[in-house]
């Protein structure tokens, strides 16, 4: 699929085609909207499955359910603090769905609905409405102090004011733009030189031997992907956390 | 989870202070009070003292991320000048304005980066 007419088309693998025959082509279920589904109920099997026998020396699936719960339960005690606590079940989604998106997306014939900017824009939005609401709910109009924090000479609130709320505006974008951009480089780079691989494996006697060093870096590549799959879930799970202080503090 | 199970189960902390006489020494007293406080401190029902947080710790990606938020900042700036440019019919004049800020909130995003707003409420 990659090498058809020996070139390089590293991008036909975000394309979304229907799937589930008739039904899903005429509601428009995609293969990402399939894997968004199958991520969730990996999820949901972890931690029902994984939890179940609730021992006291947990066995393979119920420490990896506790590792998740503890890693997000540290990250929403030590960015969000004091009153922290009742952000965790949101937080908390938001890093499973998207880590187990990224690490989806790296299995063979898997598609990654992270590497839409739709989907994570879609989920930035999200965070941003709930940090926005929450601000609203706790301080009410004392949150508009955010965009003009006081000890500012008075003469410059008509520059202060656009750019904070600028600033502000695009942390949505800034927090979208940061997971999706990783993750269509990851995969653009695998299939780059799983491509180099093929085409210079068809030339002739020394093919073979040349396409051993694009090999060598996809192995190296792969275990990279999975640091970044891992790693910016936790970004995303610890920024929210960080727009969540500072709806909740204000400061 | 296993730390936060009492150190033996055949021994309660409660039980620990109280001598065979059934008194209680004052030095427990003052222990327990410390324990007390820890705990509450660890299940977040007491204000822990402000750490400095959100600084990126490792030097790997902290060049990605300067680059992400000055751009961020300048497609909001360019986008909001645009529609409202668009809604005044003002063209160009706020689309060079808010350009100017898009890029003024990236500097200042890239800033927090690094100095994360504090203290004033």
């Amino acid at each position: 699929m990659a090498t058809e007419g020996k070139t390089i088309d590293a991008l036909s693998q975000f394309e979304l085609t229907p799937v589930l025959g008739i039904i899903g082509r005429s509601v428009g279920f995609s293969q990402s909207n399939l894997h968004m589904v199958v991520a969730s109920g990996l999820i949901i099997a972890l931690l029902v499955y994984g939890m179940r026998s609730r021992a006291v020396v947990p066995g393979r699936l119920q420490a990896a359910a506790e590792t998740m719960y503890d890693f997000v339960h540290g990250i929403v005690d030590e960015q969000i603090g004091h009153g922290g606590k009742r952000f965790f079940p949101f937080v908390f989604a938001l890093f499973m769905f998207v880590l187990m998106g990224n690490l989806l997306g790296l299995m063979p014939y898997a598609f990654t609905y992270t590497s839409h900017i739709a989907v994570t824009f879609g989920l930035a939005l999200l965070v941003f409405v709930v940090i926005t609401v929450v601000a609203l709910v706790i301080h009410g109009k004392h949150f508009f102090s955010y965009f003009f924090p006081e000890g500012t000479p008075i003469w410059l609130a008509p520059i202060i004011i656009p750019v904070e709320v600028v600033s502000y505006l695009s942390r949505p974008i800034s927090l979208s733009i940061r997971l999706f951009a990783n993750m269509v480089a990851g995969h653009v780079m695998l299939k780059v030189f799983a491509t180099f691989i093929v085409l210079l494996g068809g030339l002739g006697t020394v093919g073979p031997f040349l396409a051993t060093l694009p090999l060598a870096i996809n192995v190296a590549l792969v275990a990279f992907e999975v640091l970044v799959a891992v790693l910016q879930a936790y970004v995303f799970a610890v920024l929210t956390s960080i727009y969540l202080h500072d709806a909740v503090h204000l400061h | 989870m296993l730390d936060t199970l009492p150190p033996s189960p055949y021994q309660p902390d409660a039980f620990r202070g109280i001598t065979a006489w059934g008194g209680q020494n004052v030095a427990e007293q003052d222990n327990f009070d410390d324990r007390l406080r820890q705990a509450r401190a660890r299940k977040g029902l007491d204000i822990a003292p402000e750490k400095g947080e959100g600084k990126p710790v490792s030097g790997n990606g902290v060049g990605f991320r300067a680059g992400v938020e000055v751009v961020s900042a300048l497609i909001v700036g360019i986008g909001l000048g645009t529609i409202l440019d668009r809604w005044l019919g003002t063209w160009p004049w706020l689309f060079l304005v808010f350009f100017l800020m898009g890029g003024v909130a990236g500097v200042l995003n890239v800033f927090r980066l690094f100095n994360p707003r504090s203290g004033a409420k």
